[in-house]
């Protein structure tokens, strides 16, 4: 075996222990969050049984929140590794394109629509509440395919090159971000404390069955983006080369932004706008798994490393309050980041 | 074997190929010259497939490769694009490896490894190996493509001219690698503008202006006449650039040529 095949199969067998390392460190986080909160729960409590407080605590919602938190940070994380590879810029994210300000205007109209209204929409009562917030839900995430329509639209007249979508994607969120302003301008206080509410993330929003839908969505882009890693790393060696290498870079492209829009509303419709992950955790992760072949899975774990543990200090951190956990990502992933950019790790 | 006839090719109104027509036997080395904007990287994209053409018929090896699915594609003829710069944060290894793409699907195997390697040692880059693409010069970046084209293993090869950003050295060095692949039976097809590089090496050459084919033969072509006509300069002031002289020991060098000649000697010695 030639040195740079050992050497280089030597970095692969290190990155896997590294990745595994990761998964261990997930699955104590995990355990970490399932004990800190409001209420402290212990394992031998958990092992009572189904009758036990700790137990109904542990199923009702720590662990959809758990969950909630693994699945939007490792999807949130991935697909901003993935637009930052097809956009060919370090500082794109899945907001980027603009979804996640036409999200917050699809909630944003919702609250302002249907809240205060009489009957099944009432939201002082539970079925009410229920129904609003899946209302909600729904209105953010047809909002965000307008924003991805307008996309797709703008590639089929112009092509999908990196320029062309980032200046879209700001000019997407401004236009939402303008609806959006316009509608807080007319929304009474009520209303407006509920869109700022709404658009400040939170995991705690999941229940099973959302957690279902989400993964029925999420997790074989996921797979789909893992599998496709090396078509990644060949489209950033220019559209050319990317070609002379067998891949349609502008088919791959726009496969690419289809699905991780469709994940990145899927996750704003239900928890919200988790800020910072989807720009932060790739980056980091870099620093843990370097190379290629296993960039997209470790993004996945570091991304679900970030989001829980940053959930777990809003939840434990200042009892009773519980921060958004938009806050916390922010305020340790930012200083993170900006030492990054001072070493100029990989930047 | 490549067979062109009669290529017309356009951006748009713009037509930038006119009715050209040739033909390169398998272990052909053949040089394309002409002036900026003559259409020479144009003429490569065609001839791999990924410009379509206006009109005309284009075959590698039997086939059109602009009728192939890009994977297909991939695995008749490679590319070294003349803009290398890279936007990935993979290693030296990982990014020759995307050679192996079209071989491999969605995992490489130790074959695919294997090659990697074997290229990465003929463009002299296995020290680098392990090195992000990102902190490599444009000479450096040049040679991991030519390596990433070599473990594509196909039957032609095209580049964009690949001595650009080399020094004299490795554009010696780089030449002799794809006269030896030229040797084994592949077609290598090349831009390139040092006039001394397709005399010294090329047993076929192209010379295109303004999308037109002036001339086609061997190194014959490269006459007087023909190159005033190509770049629209008197011959005389560029001679230099052209012509092959030997250097009596102690001299000044005093053109390209006679520095080719002075490194392959060297190169033959060591």
């Amino acid at each position: 075996m030639r040195a740079s095949t050992l050497k280089y199969t030597q970095l692969i067998h290190r990155q896997a222990r590294v990745a595994l390392g990761m998964a261990v460190l997930l699955a104590v986080a995990a355990a970490v969050a399932i004990h800190l909160g409001p209420i402290k729960i212990t394992f031998p409590e958990i092992w009572r049984g189904a009758d036990s407080s700790a137990w109904q605590v542990l199923i009702g919602i720590r662990l959809p929140r758990i969950l909630a938190a693994v699945l939007a940070g490792a999807g949130l994380s991935v697909c901003g590794l993935a637009m930052q590879h097809v956009l060919r810029n370090p500082l794109a994210s899945p907001f980027t394109l603009g979804i996640s300000g036409a999200a917050a205007f699809g909630a944003a109209f919702c609250i302002v629509m249907v809240s205060g209204q009489p009957s099944f929409f009432n939201a002082e009562t539970a079925p009410g509440r229920v129904f609003t917030s899946f209302l909600t839900g729904v209105s953010a995430f047809l909002s965000s395919m307008i924003a991805l329509a307008v996309i797709l639209l703008v590639i089929r007249r112009r092509g999908s090159r990196p320029s062309i979508l980032v200046l879209a994607g700001m000019m997407t969120s401004s236009l939402f971000g303008a609806l959006t302003s316009a509608l807080q301008y007319f929304a009474d206080d009520r209303q407006l404390a509920e869109i700022v509410f709404w658009t400040f993330g939170d995991p705690g929003r999941a229940g099973y069955s959302l957690l279902a839908i989400q993964s029925i969505v999420i997790l074989p882009v996921l797979f789909w983006m893992i599998r496709h890693r090396w078509d990644f790393a060949l489209l950033q060696s220019g559209d050319d080369a990317a070609r002379a290498g067998g891949l349609d870079p502008s088919r791959f492209r726009l496969q690419v932004l289809t699905l991780t829009s469709m994940v990145t509303a899927i996750l704003v419709a239900g928890y919200g706008i988790i800020s910072f992950v989807g720009l932060v955790a790739p980056h980091l992760s870099k620093n843990f798994i370097k190379g290629q072949s296993l960039s997209l899975a470790g993004s996945a774990l570091f991304g679900a490393i970030f989001l829980l543990v940053s959930d777990t200090i809003a939840r434990a951190m200042w009892q009773p309050i519980i921060l958004p956990v938009g806050i916390i990502t922010a305020f340790f992933g930012a200083p993170f980041f900006i030492a990054m950019l001072i070493k100029d790790r990989g930047l | 074997m490549i067979e062109a006839r009669h290529i017309n090719f356009a951006y748009g109104k713009k037509a930038t190929l006119h009715d050209i027509s040739f033909e390169l036997k398998p272990g052909s080395l053949c040089g394309i010259l002409g002036s900026n904007g003559s259409g020479k990287t144009t003429l490569l994209k065609c001839l791999l497939g990924i410009l379509p053409v206006k009109s005309g018929l284009i075959r590698i090896n039997g086939k059109d490769l602009a009728a192939l699915p890009p994977g297909k594609r991939a695995r008749q003829a490679a590319y070294v694009p003349q803009d290398t710069k890279n936007y990935s944060t993979c290693t030296v290894f990982e990014n020759v490896l995307l050679g192996r793409k079209p071989h491999f699907g969605s995992a490489p195997s130790e074959k695919d490894y294997h090659l990697v390697s074997q290229a990465l040692a003929e463009l002299d880059l296995e020290d680098l190996a392990m090195r992000p693409v990102q902190t490599l010069s444009g000479g450096q970046r040049q040679r991991m493509c030519i390596a990433k084209a070599l473990c594509q293993e196909t039957p032609v090869i095209f580049l964009d001219e690949p001595t650009a950003n080399l020094d004299i050295r490795y554009k010696l060095e780089v030449m002799q690698i794809l006269q030896q692949l030229a040797g084994k039976g592949k077609t290598i097809v090349f831009s390139v503008h040092d006039l001394s590089i397709p005399k010294a090496f090329c047993s076929d050459i192209l010379l295109l202006k303004e999308g037109r084919l002036v001339a086609q033969g061997g190194p014959e072509v490269l006459t007087e006449k023909n190159i005033e006509i190509l770049y629209d300069v008197e011959f005389e002031s560029i001679r230099s650039l052209v012509d092959g002289h030997s250097v009596p020991p102690g001299s000044p060098v005093h053109d390209n040529h006679q520095v080719l000649s002075l490194c392959r000697k060297r190169i033959a010695v060591n």
